[in-house]
């Protein structure tokens, strides 16, 4: 287990990260999500010793690791660009960590040769890293983290430097092997998608704090603050206000669209609210008899198993995702939009989530 | 690396953007040498006159006079002991400024090349004004009262040594400096957390990565000071001439031009042979490597 307990860092007077606590479990692998500057890769490099000055405490497994220098530490970290030692073999780049802890050669040799065929790399062993793809290198590079059997393994954007072909590829493979090894596992990344996809766990950080922890789904479905409603899956977040509140059902006046949402909201009549509706839950279709308002199709971009569509409505503009769309509307089409209700998350005036009571 | 073929237009241009530098070269290096080679033939009549011959007896002075040997060797000693000396003072240097924080290193960077500001004798004389009888080092340890005489530091092999590495150690450390400056920080951390002391990863990671610079820097601390000429005439004793000094009496006080030719040429050979060596083991190649990463 691996805990942060009110956990600040500063370089100088600059404060990278504020007072986080987090805890992730043992054998959990927890995403740190956020723009770049958030404070993710200075979180995550402290847990290996190699960040800032530091107030608070972490502790791995229990024993507080905040003093001990960290050649100790017992963790593994790969690089975002995988920090390979460029004049060593990839034996040597593999064992480093084994031979520094005064393993006997034979052993060493054997459990290189176990790590080159975790990851797939059997015949690797001679080359230099320079003579190694993306990809391969990427491999090594976890190889060589994870050989010392650490505490915790610390991923710094593992991903961000291969193409997407390649990094949905290894997307899954850290993941088996996450799961394989069951090591506790950390990973930076600003792309929420891999976080979606990776992750038990997802915190979202912004300036230095978290903003918000919780499972992949969670998250993404009742995001607490507009931030992080914006930042994963780029919702549209509307202005609006509540124009009736019952027991059973509220019903949200949102740019001009009337949605009836399912149970009850601490808001009364007149209450601003902004609503969260993602893109694939905006309803977008050519105009009809009913009198909702009228957008306008400014862009739609085709990308295979969906279209994307941006329109314009009185100026405010809403992002849309149709699937499997025979009937396209171009660029210039007038379009009529309506919100799936049930999809649509409600942030108050201040900005933070407003609950519904009785939505399953 | 691919290498896209030439046209016959872009070899052209390639040969005229070359042409100031290839005219340069040629009038300026290969044309003298060519004339020292014709030179060192000839024979020396005397009276700072010689006849054109195709004789060998210049050469085969060369290998018989002990003077000449003997000061090639203890150039060559001079040259070797700067350069491990060098090594040692430059090392923990540009270590110091590459792994100082961005802000001082241009300062550091430029006290560092403050020197050559300087005229090269102007540098060599102000040694004078330190190591003389009455110099900075003898006052203050008279007046300490460590000593009772002055010690004699100036015009001996010591000095010339200490001038020669005055003038060869900023090179050194740049080159030191542009090698350990290009190493990836990440690397070192990655050797940290993997296990290793700062002691160690500096052993396994920081000096490998550096040894190309600190090689470049090693052949031209060699080069600079086996070719030394000013630092032995104005700060060395009666025996602590050089090869550049032998080379320079024999051409204008002997004035016997054939055999001044066999000699620059010797030097000029040995030292080739030096670059030849360190090319064929660590490429001549790392040398740019190092400065352009």
């Amino acid at each position: 287990m691996l805990e942060f307990r009110s956990v600040t860092l500063s370089y100088g007077s600059f404060i990278a990260v504020h007072d986080v606590n987090l805890n992730v479990d043992t054998g959990g692998f927890v995403a740190l999500l956020g723009p770049s500057g958030c404070g993710k890769t200075t979180l995550l490099r402290s847990v290996a010793g190699l960040a800032g000055t530091i107030s608070g405490e972490i502790l791995i497994n229990g024993r507080s690791v905040t003093d001990v220098p960290v050649h100790k530490r017992n963790v593994g970290l790969v690089f975002q660009n995988y920090a390979l030692f460029p004049h060593k073999t990839v034996f040597e780049n593999i064992a480093f960590g084994l031979k520094h802890r005064g393993l006997p050669k034979s052993e060493i040799a054997r459990q290189v040769k176990e790590a080159l065929d975790m990851v797939q790399l059997p015949a690797a062993a001679r080359r230099y890293p320079s003579q190694l793809s993306g990809g391969q290198q990427q491999r090594i590079a976890i190889a060589r983290a994870i050989i010392t059997k650490p505490d915790v393994l610390l991923l710094d954007e593992p991903l961000s430097a291969l193409d997407a072909n390649l990094r949905a590829d290894m997307r899954s493979e850290i993941r088996s092997l996450q799961q394989r090894t069951g090591i506790t596992t950390v990973f930076v990344t600003h792309d929420q998608e891999e976080a979606l996809a990776m992750a038990d766990v997802v915190v979202v950080m912004k300036d230095g704090r978290v903003i918000q922890t919780g499972a992949p789904e969670e998250i993404y479905r009742t995001p607490k603050t507009r931030f992080v409603a914006e930042f994963l899956g780029h919702a549209n977040v509307l202005r609006g206000t509540v124009t009736e509140s019952g027991t059973a059902h509220t019903i949200v006046d949102v740019a001009g669209i009337r949605a009836r949402i399912d149970g009850r909201v601490a808001a009364r009549p007149g209450d601003a609210i902004d609503a969260v509706i993602r893109s694939p839950h905006v309803r977008v279709t050519a105009p009809g008899q009913s009198h909702t308002r009228r957008a306008r199709v400014v862009e739609r971009t085709f990308l295979g198993d969906k279209t994307a569509y941006t329109l314009d409505l009185d100026g405010i503009r809403i992002t849309a995702s149709a699937a499997d769309d025979l009937q396209p509307l171009q660029v210039g089409d007038p379009a009529e939009l309506t919100f799936d209700p049930a999809r649509i998350t409600l942030l108050d005036a201040s900005g933070s989530h407003l609950p519904i009571d009785g939505r399953a | 690396m691919a290498t896209v073929p030439l046209e016959r237009g872009d070899k052209l241009r390639i040969l005229i953007l070359l042409a100031p530098a290839l005219i340069l070269l040629a009038l300026l290096i290969v044309a003298p040498t060519a004339m020292m080679v014709r030179y060192s033939f000839n024979t020396y009549i005397g009276g700072g006159r010689d006849a054109a011959a195709f004789s060998f007896e210049n050469w085969s002075l060369l290998f018989s006079d002990p003077y000449y040997y003997f000061g090639l060797v203890k150039t060559m000693r001079i040259a070797l002991t700067t350069t491990v000396i060098a090594v040692f003072i430059g090392y923990p240097v540009a270590y110091t400024i590459a792994f100082s924080k961005t802000v001082l290193r241009p300062l550091l960077l430029f006290l560092l090349v403050l020197p050559f500001w300087i005229s090269f004798i102007i540098r060599n004389l102000a040694w004078i004004n330190i190591l003389g009888e009455r110099g900075a080092i003898n006052a203050l340890l008279m007046w300490l009262g460590v000593i009772d005489t002055p010690l004699t530091l100036l015009y001996t092999e010591f000095s010339v040594i200490l001038g020669i590495l005055s003038f060869v150690l900023p090179y050194l450390i740049l080159n030191i400096y542009v090698s350990l400056d290009g190493i990836d920080r990440n690397l070192l951390h990655a050797a940290r957390t993997l296990g290793c002391t700062s002691w160690q990863a500096f052993l396994e990671i920081t000096l490998p990565l550096s040894l190309p610079g600190l090689c470049s820097g090693i052949l031209l601390s060699l080069v600079l000071a086996a070719g030394t000429y000013i630092t032995p005439a104005l700060l060395g004793g009666p025996d602590d001439y050089m090869f550049g000094n032998i080379i320079g009496d024999t051409i204008n006080h002997e004035l016997n031009w054939p055999m001044g030719a066999v000699l620059s040429l010797a030097l000029t050979l040995l030292l080739l042979a030096v670059t030849a060596v360190y090319s064929r083991y660590l490429g001549i190649g790392s040398i740019t490597k190092g400065l352009t990463r």
